[in-house]
């Protein structure tokens, strides 16, 4: 009983890792699943969801609303993104791996010139305590995995269940003859791209009151996202949520025993021996 | 109904089509012929937009769809079952005749169910587990179920037994009858352009060398044998 109650406050932020890590994973996987697109930029756009967060509770909006405007806006970037660069280059997966890297550094310069290299750090919209049980745990975690779990299931019915879902699904499989069923893939490339890009800001947004927010936070998501994806398999959902699973959870619960440094490299170890067992990673292709 | 004008198409390096003219007529079954690798995947994949034309004009009735993208084309009212069927296979079958209409909205159509009865007892099925002739069904019901046209067909009965084509050909000429439809019909196999074709055209070396009656032709004809033969 002690030992669990010793366990089960690491172990829930390991979940609350897990869950937001999630919506980085899932939103690279499906912008590579659909566009055959290796987005470096995906982490400058979870660290512009932070600053956005930030920005917009500095002027007074209400924590979740700024969340739900910082996804929006970071969505609106990966429109602009997507339209200039990424549909340009689509058809040549090294140059969008260059483009994407080059984007990420001029993303990361753009927020030091506009802000400074400096960290800040953002309140919590509440810093209240829930009793659960014998443990009293922080409230606004708990809202943040409810709210990332949530938005992870709608993610994962609007490809398995909506039109929307099928064509996407169609112009990944065979975009030629997604074409000529009249599917616009171009457009369905950029709603893609706009939905990967607005979880990956929506992720940032609520971690932004967990961590300090700086221009380079990007990347300490960005290389546990991929590591994800390699270990789970992008073939599937379930591969990205197993993926990050292991990832993150490893992550985040040797966080608590070795340094944050030895942790990574104790992860990237156990991730290398997990793609080396299984190249196409852990879950197969439905 | 489709009018193609001196049209160039290739990949890159070198021309594959170079001139070909030839119009399809509204209401017919017109078959194009030749051997392999002459380039009539290649027509096929200009006409739905899906390869550029270099040069050359390609309408559809008055609206000129040479090198628009595919999804116009389609829009206008043309439809596709590409060589090989291009079934996607894991998904259902009902999930592959809903593609069919998810550009413009609305539901699959019940008439196409009546077409392909084996299909609508099938919906649940993953695509790819089903046998060939009834992947073939379901390539050329889901090019239906959009209502188009003109149904450009690339070598449907490849890979398919005799009886399986003979059925297949019967069905198209009821469905042609029915809803008014043009075909485009790339074939290699001669009973199935003299059981459903009007006006067959053969291509050679990028070109039309020709066409002839699809009831006149026989393994004997000296067409056939000059563009067809061996
Ligand atoms: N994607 C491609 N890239 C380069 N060349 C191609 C491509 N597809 C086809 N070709 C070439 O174009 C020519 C015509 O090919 P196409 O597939 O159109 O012939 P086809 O008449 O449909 O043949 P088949 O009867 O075997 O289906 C061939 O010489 C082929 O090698
Ligand atoms: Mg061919």
């Amino acid at each position: 009983m002690d030992a669990m109650i010793a366990w089960a406050p690491l172990l829930l932020d390991a979940l609350s890792f897990v869950l937001v890590l999630a919506l980085v994973s899932l939103g690279l996987v499906v912008i590579f699943g659909l566009l055959g697109v290796i987005n470096l930029a995906h982490g400058e756009l979870f660290m512009l969801g932070a600053y956005a967060v930030a920005l917009a509770v500095g002027w007074g909006v209400p924590f979740w609303l700024a969340a739900a405007l910082a996804a929006l806006a970071v969505g609106a970037v990966g429109w602009l993104i997507s339209a200039v660069l990424i549909e340009r280059l689509a058809a040549r997966p090294l140059d969008t791996i260059l483009a994407t890297w080059g984007l990420a550094i001029a993303l990361r310069q753009g927020v030091v010139l506009a802000f400074g290299p400096q960290s800040r750090n953002l309140d919590a919209p509440t810093d209240a305590d829930v009793v659960l049980g014998a443990i009293s745990y922080p409230a606004y975690r708990l809202y943040l995995m409810a709210l990332a779990a949530t938005v992870l299931i709608a993610t994962l019915l609007l490809f398995a269940r909506t039109r929307f879902g099928l064509t996407a699904r169609a112009a990944m499989a065979r975009p030629d003859m997604a074409a000529a069923l009249g599917i616009d893939v171009r457009r369905v490339w950029r709603r893609t791209f706009v939905l990967g890009a607005a979880l990956a800001g929506l992720a940032g947004a609520l971690i932004a009151p967990l961590i300090s927010v700086d221009p380079y936070m990007g990347l300490g998501f960005l290389v546990p996202a991929f590591l994800s994806i390699l270990v789970g398999g992008s073939a599937s959902f379930a591969g990205v949520l197993v993926g990050t699973g292991i990832v993150g959870g490893a992550d985040s619960l040797l966080g608590h025993w070795l340094s944050p440094l030895a942790a990574q490299i104790v992860v990237f170890v156990v991730a290398v021996l997990a793609i080396r067992v299984r190249p196409t990673g852990l879950v197969r292709a439905p | 109904m489709l009018t193609i004008s001196d049209l160039h198409v290739g990949y890159g390096h070198g021309t594959v089509l170079q001139g070909v003219s030839m119009i399809v007529p509204r209401g017919t079954v017109t078959a194009l012929m030749g051997r392999n690798g002459m380039g009539k995947t290649t027509l096929c994949r200009a006409l739905m937009g899906l390869l550029a034309p270099s040069a050359g004009s390609i309408r559809l009735d008055e609206l000129e769809i040479g090198g628009r993208p595919p999804h116009r084309i389609a829009a206008a009212g043309v439809a596709y079952v590409p060589q090989g069927r291009g079934i996607f296979e894991r998904f259902t079958v009902e999930e592959n005749l809903e593609l069919g209409v998810a550009a413009r909205g609305g539901r699959v159509p019940a008439h196409v169910y009546r077409w392909f009865p084996t299909l609508a007892e099938l919906r649940r099925r993953t695509a790819g587990t089903l046998s060939g002739g009834e992947q073939q069904a379901l390539a050329i019901a889901r090019a239906l179920v959009s209502e188009p046209r003109l149904l450009i067909l690339d070598e449907p009965s490849e890979g398919l037994q005799p009886s399986l084509v003979e059925e297949m050909g019967s069905l198209l000429l009821r469905i042609v009858a029915d809803r008014h439809l043009t075909v485009f019909l790339v074939e290699q196999n001669l009973a199935l352009v003299r059981r459903i074709a009007t006006i067959a055209a053969f291509l050679v070396d990028g070109r039309i060398a020709g066409g002839a009656a699809a009831r006149d032709l026989s393994p004997e004809s000296p067409v056939i044998h000059r563009h067809l033969g061996l």
